[in-house]
Parts: C-alpha cells; structure tokens; sequence
C-alpha cells in the first residue's frame, strides 16, 4: 500500500487537459456526430438536416464508387501488408548479417518517412510517367519495351501502381521493427542448435520466427492499419482516378465531403472506421495467441 | 562468437550485396532524379533523364524562392509543429504521469481511452461537424487542437511506459524534502523523461508536418505547410518539371536535416516503443 500522504501528490488534475481535448475532439465527435450519417446533411441542408434513417447506407451499397473504394482499399491493405512484411523480414534478416554498409542502407530505405505522401506521389508521377519516366526508358534500354505501361492512367493497372509505391514508403519502419526483433535473439541459441545439427531451415523455424513473433504481430498490425487509412499516397498520385480504379476509402470520403454531401460521407467514413476497427483487433487477437515466451 | 567471424566473400553473399546495392539504387535513384532534373530548363526536365545537364541552370532556385509559398509553408509548418509538440509533451506526459503512478481502475480505464485511439480512426466528417459549430474551421488554434488529439494516444503511450521504469523512490524522496506535486513533476520527474520526450517529439513534429488530410479538410491554403505549398505549386506549374523538382528538393531538405539528426532518436524510439512495449 502507498500511503496516503504519497498519493496526494498525484492529483487527478493531471490529467484532466487529455481527457477533456481527447474526449471533446476525438471521441464526442465519434460517437455523438454520428447522428450526420443518418442525416440529409449538405451545404443544401446545411443549418436544417433532417433524419433519413439508413438511406445514405443505402445509397452507399447501391453506387458502383463505394463498392469499389472497399474492394480497393482491401486489395491495396492486403497486397502492401503481405509485400511489406514479406519483403521487409527479408531485408532486416539479411541487414542483421554481414552485409557491408547495413547501416547506410538502413538509413536509406528509412528516408521516406520523414517526407510527405504528397511530395512522394509528385515523384512517383514523374517516374511513372509513360513517354519519358526512368521507369519506362529503363524497361525500354534493357530490351523489355513491351512491358512499358501506362502506370497511371491504364486502370487495370493504376492501383498496382500506387500499391508498389506505397511498399516503397512503407518497407523502412517495418525493416527498422524486424531489425530490433532480430537483434533481442540471444546468439546462444543459435549456437545450441547448431551443436544439435540444425540447417539454416530449422533454425529459422524453430528459434528465428518463434521470437520475433512480437516483432511480426506490432508490423503487421501497424502496417495493416496505415493500408487502410492510405490517404495522401492515392489522393497524390490519381486522385482515385483513373474513372474511380484507385478510388480507396479516404479518397472517396474527400470527394463527397467536397462536394458537400457531408451526411452521405460521414455514413462512407462510419463504415470505414468500423471496418479497420474489426479488422486491426481481429487481427491482434490472432497473434497474440500465436505468440510465445522462451 | 559468430559475430566476429572475419568478413569473407562466398557465391551466396556476393548475391546479398548486389541485392542490397538493387535496393539501395530504388531509393536513390528517385531522389537523383529530382536533383537532375531540378538544375535542366524545362524542355530538358520534361524528358526526365538520369543525366546531369551540362550547363546547370542554378536560376530555377531563385525563381522557385520568387514564386512559391516556400517561406510561407516553412512559417505554418514550423509554428504548427512547434506549438503541437510542446502542447502534446505537456498534455501526454502530465496524464501520463498519473496513469503510471496511480494503480487503481480509473487509470486503467483512461489508459485504455487513450490506447484505443491508436488503432480506430478518428471520424473526419462528425469533427468537421463539430469544428464548424465552434467556428475553429480554417483557424491555427483548431488545426492545433486536432493535432494534439490525434497525437495524444501515441505521446500517452510512449509517456506511461517509460515512467513506468522511473523508480517511485525518486518522488518519495522528493516529497519527503516537501515538493508540492508540481514541483515534484515539473523540476524532479519531467526532465528524467528528456530521451522519451526527444523521441516524441520528432514523431509528433513529423505527423503535423507531413500530415495530408487535416489540412485539405481543416485548413485554407495559406495555412499549408511547406509539403502541401509544393503539391500547390505544381498545381500551377505543372508543365515546368525543372521548377517543380526544385521546389521539392528545397522542400524536402529540412525534412532530411532534421531526419540526420533524429535518426538515431526516431529509430530507438520506435524498437523501444514497439518490441518492448
């Protein structure tokens, strides 16, 4: 027991300014402001909205976009989660070898964090671009021609596009991540399996993947949740274009808001947070009963 | 010890670092590109090439600083990160001072509040609702507040972890010397949090800096910050690559500063914050 003279130093005061901010900007709008997605609210009704009851989840499930900017979004989150795992253990696994210059290339896939979705999609639409991008002369000078694409106005590919440069930003934190995990695995280990006549497979099986389990779970988590709050990267590159095939979530919600149909987008943007809460606590849930302590 | 094992070139390994060269080139060459390109006249950057011109023309910069809102964005962007961080490091810090310290339900309830926010997404539209009501659309104070918000679930659970690990005995001490609590918080405990409050700090910098949405949905364009003042420009320039890749590499040049100095800090931050917690 702490005594009492100890916990009156303590004063509930602390932290009444997050609480009242957090709660008054974050969760009253939350729960109180979702009355708009069941009104007609717009800039036409804007001071009179009315309830309408489901309608704008009506609307939503009935128009081609929103169908859409959900199969995008999905697409997008499970293609960038699987690459962006896959390909950043790799890299860290191989960083936490003897490569030379790790550091440099840790340094170097790690910029993109610190520079804006929308600078990065600027970049991205020169690389891309059809007649004179790096990435089209490259294929071209190396005799691959036929594979030089219209990468951003084709719509069979415009979404890939914009998920190859979301792996791009998003592989440094991951490698950053699996490089601390790698490094909290005692050598002991590997040593003991290699007496016992381990192969690479098995240590990897066996010591590797079991304890950077937690690395692997707060990744895929954090990388799951940023694929579906992918927002500047889409809106950057094609604006949801082309002919809405890389419409996503966020893209949509903007596009209603700025026509002023703000009833219809909170309605867009109820179902969105309700998908990315299922899907981030299942998610969770998963792993931790897969983790385990040695 | 396997670590020490003197560096040797074998097939597989020589295959790593030609690996580890592809990927490195992925990231540079974007960058090269926009440093080329940013020194070419227009027609030269409109092709795009890897090449260095051979009369570089040094005057895109100078119109670059003419024209674009570069100074403006570099004032929004500084003051709505400055004042966001110091608001968030004392809001997060104090509660979770409180949070740690006191083990009874109503700190875990208000810790799970905070962590929930982590992971559901704030409702965009329901805040533009509300902004409206308290005419704090279009205005610095607002975008401040929500920045704070946004960033307090993230600052709260970075707080509370590391005051975990502060020994009790410290503020026993300090008040048996008979600090009143805030002297306790503000002269004894806050600057024991410096590593954690760095760390924090760059984060919370950084989501205000390269943040898209709040700004298209909160903001009027002389409020942007310097990355969405280039994504402006290229609006209106979008024919003069040369210009637009000049302004982003002036653009993105504080950015890089600041990353040099707070690799270090974001990239301890983020193994502590993440493996351990």
């Amino acid at each position: 027991m702490v005594p009492k003279m100890i916990l009156k130093n303590y004063p509930i005061l602390f932290i009444v300014p997050a609480v009242i901010l957090y709660t008054v900007f974050s969760v009253v709008p939350s729960f109180v402001g979702l009355a708009a997605a069941f009104t007609d609210w717009s800039t036409f009704y804007l001071l009179k909205p009315t309830y309408v009851g489901l309608q704008n989840f009506k609307d939503l499930f009935e128009s081609s976009g929103f169908l859409g900017a959900i199969r995008h979004t999905l697409l997008y989150t499970v293609l960038h989660t699987v690459f962006v795992i896959a390909l950043g253990y790799g890299l860290a696994i191989i960083l936490n070898n003897q490569v030379k210059f790790k550091n440099a290339y840790r340094v170097i896939i790690f910029s993109p964090v610190v520079i804006n979705p929308l600078v990065i999609s600027l970049v991205f639409s020169a690389l891309y671009n059809p007649t004179y991008g790096p990435i089209n002369t490259f294929l071209r000078k190396v005799g691959l021609g036929s594979l030089a694409q219209n990468w951003l106005t084709e719509p069979k590919i415009a979404l890939y596009s914009v998920i190859i440069m979301g792996i791009w930003v998003g592989l440094g934190s991951t490698v950053v991540i699996f490089l601390a995990g790698l490094q909290s695995v005692s050598a002991d280990f590997y040593e003991s399996a290699t007496i016992d006549g381990a192969g690479g497979f098995k240590k990897f099986r066996y010591i590797t993947l079991p304890l950077t389990m937690h690395a692997l779970t707060i990744n895929t988590l954090l990388v799951l949740i940023s694929g579906l709050n992918v927002f500047g990267e889409v809106y950057g590159l094609t604006n949801g274009g082309p002919n809405g095939a890389t419409e996503v979530f966020g893209t949509f919600i903007f596009a209603n808001f700025s026509q002023g149909m703000y009833g219809y987008a909170a309605a867009a943007g109820l179902v969105f947070t309700v998908v990315v809460s299922i899907s981030s606590f299942t998610l969770l849930g998963l792993f931790k009963k897969m983790e385990v302590e040695y | 010890m396997q670590l020490l094992k003197r560096w040797r070139l074998t097939p597989s390994r020589a295959i790593l670092e030609i690996l580890m060269i592809a990927v490195a080139l992925c990231y540079l060459i974007p960058i090269w590109m926009v440093f080329s390109n940013s020194l070419k006249d227009s027609t030269g950057a409109g092709l795009m090439g890897l090449s260095l011109p051979s009369k570089p023309v040094w005057d895109n910069y100078a119109i670059v600083f003419r024209e674009s809102d570069i100074l403006r964005g570099l004032y929004n962007g500084l003051l709505l990160g400055l004042i966001t961080v110091v608001s968030n490091v004392v809001v997060a810090s104090m509660c979770s001072f409180y949070l740690a310290r006191i083990k009874r339900k109503i700190s875990t309830f208000f810790y799970n509040y905070f962590i929930a926010g982590l992971i559901v997404p704030g409702s965009i539209i329901p805040i533009y609702l509300e902004m409206r009501i308290l005419h704090l659309n279009n205005t610095y104070i607002g975008l401040v507040m929500l920045f704070v918000t946004a960033t307090l679930p993230f600052g709260i659970f970075l707080f509370t972890g590391f005051i975990k690990t502060i020994p009790r005995e410290i503020d026993e001490a300090a008040i048996i010397d008979g600090s009143n609590p805030y002297q306790l918080y503000f002269r004894i405990v806050f600057p024991l949090l410096k590593p954690v409050t760095i760390t924090v700090s760059i984060f919370v910098f950084i989501a205000v800096w390269n943040n898209v949405a709040y700004y298209l949905y909160f903001s009027k364009s002389t409020q942007y910050p310097l990355p969405l003042s280039i994504y402006s420009f290229f609006g209106k320039y979008s024919q003069s690559w040369n210009l637009v890749f000049a302004d982003i590499l002036v653009g993105i040049i504080p950015c890089l500063i600041l990353f040099m100095f707070a690799q270090k800090y974001m990239v301890s931050g983020i193994t502590a914050g993440a493996v351990k917690g």
